[in-house]
């Protein structure tokens, strides 16, 4: 039988050489900028410009590694059949599914090497304060990637007693344990992020360092929030179509679908909910709130 | 903000600490506030730890600052008992509004309406 595993992994790596191409563009280097400093609302001063866009497009590098990696290492488990079995319908759940993780964890690489450069005889800035993780990423996606991961593992628990749909309570259970890892490599990296110095000169310097930060740290947790919520979707299917099954006749039907909807919905709901409250910003109202909701500004009215 | 300037004819544990005394005397350091780590601030400041340590005892015995064993270092309440009660407080609220996620204007129009009550 044909596969379209091969001509998947070459899309992918076309996919992954575009993206390290695309990083060597002066003028896709100057948009990207441009864009990340308007979604965070700070004004970016000339000065500090090949500084921020050298460590976006490492990310962007980083990111593009780790995604095709564990993209292509999904795609070939696909092919083995691992863990859906060739008839599933479900297969893109595991290969993209694959590229989140990959993503989070080649962003969080990345940026570990990369910061912003010492100079020893001049000024030096630093917050009075100590800081951790909540200031940089808001509560709705923390709270929200460690409720989604703690429900879908219950999930996937419940389906597998429940013993409906064995492949796709398989693919279930192999996202949860996924975001499982992925919750707990955020726990850990995260706070080594938020330990390491920012060796600045000016509050600008700081106010953008905390803003890569941020962004960085937001990279990460959507693995942990995206597979934590596609685990709890198919859980949800898996549990409806047992629901269903063993109701039986028009009333199951409407329960499955009942089912279903609420979880659409609940997924739609949130989404909205974290546009409108921009948690792109939240570093901004935690660490620099006298820059207040203008959408743009500049680190040196608030110190 | 901490600023360290190396080319200052003041040597930096000084300007370390006199920053922190004003900050604490301003209210710009909240009682309950927590310091950065003594190796945190340092690397931060391109201190010596020693210095930010130092710095960090002096501080301390000045009633500046506590030392609450292997939580941190955090900013004393100033004035007297009623102030620093009141102090407490008021970091007890902010804390609670940070863990809730609420904005400082909403957490200000709160308090101020609850102290008007």
């Amino acid at each position: 039988m044909y596969s379209a595993v091969p001509f998947l992994i070459a899309v992918v790596v076309t996919a992954f050489l575009a993206a390290l191409a695309l990083t060597l563009v002066p003028s896709y280097r100057a948009g990207m900028t441009r864009r990340f400093s308007a979604s965070v609302g700070l004004t970016l001063p000339a000065a500090l410009e090949p500084a921020v866009t050298a460590r976006l497009a490492n990310r962007i590098r980083g990111a593009a590694i780790g995604g095709a990696v564990f993209a292509v290492a999904a795609l070939l488990l696909v092919e083995a059949g691992i863990p859906v079995g060739s008839d599933s319908d479900f297969s893109s759940f595991v290969i993209v599914g694959g590229a989140f993780v990959g993503t989070a964890l080649g962003t969080g690489v990345a940026s570990m090497s990369g910061g912003l450069k010492r100079s020893d005889d001049r000024v030096r800035v630093a917050r009075a304060q100590a800081v951790d993780v909540p200031d940089y990423v808001a509560p709705l996606e923390l709270a929200g990637a460690r409720i989604a991961v703690a429900l879908a593992a219950v999930g996937a628990v419940v389906a597998v007693v429940s013993a409906a749909s064995p492949g796709l309570i398989a693919l279930a259970a192999g996202l949860a344990a996924a975001a499982v890892v992925a919750l707990v490599v955020f726990e850990l990296v995260s706070r080594r992020i938020v330990r390491r110095p920012q060796p600045v000169g000016t509050p600008v310097e700081l106010a953008w360092d905390d803003a890569l930060r941020a962004s960085l740290l937001r990279d990460i947790i959507t693995a942990p929030l995206a597979l934590g919520a596609y685990a709890l979707f198919l859980g949800g299917i898996a549990l409806s179509a047992a629901l269903a099954a063993s109701i039986g006749g028009v009333p199951g039907t409407v329960v499955q679908v009942a089912i279903i909807g609420i979880l659409l919905l609940a997924a739609v709901a949130l989404v909205v909910v974290a546009i409108a409250s921009s948690p792109q910003r939240h570093f901004l109202r935690r660490l620099w709130p006298n820059l207040g909701p203008r959408p743009q500004a500049t680190a040196t009215d608030a110190a | 903000m901490l600023s360290i300037d190396p080319k200052s004819a003041t040597p930096p544990f000084e300007q370390l600490r006199l920053q922190f005394v004003e900050q604490v005397r301003s209210g710009e350091l909240a009682a309950g506030a927590k310091l950065p780590t003594v190796r945190r601030l340092a690397d931060d400041l391109g201190l010596a730890p020693n210095t930010v340590a130092r710095c960090y005892r002096e501080l301390e015995r000045d009633g500046f600052i506590e030392t609450r064993g292997r939580n941190g270092s955090f900013v004393s309440a100033q004035g007297d008992a009623t102030e620093q009660q009141a102090q407490v407080a008021a970091r007890a609220y902010a804390d609670r509004i940070r863990s809730l996620g609420v904005s400082h204007d909403d957490a200000l129009a709160w308090v101020t309406a609850a102290l008007r009550g």
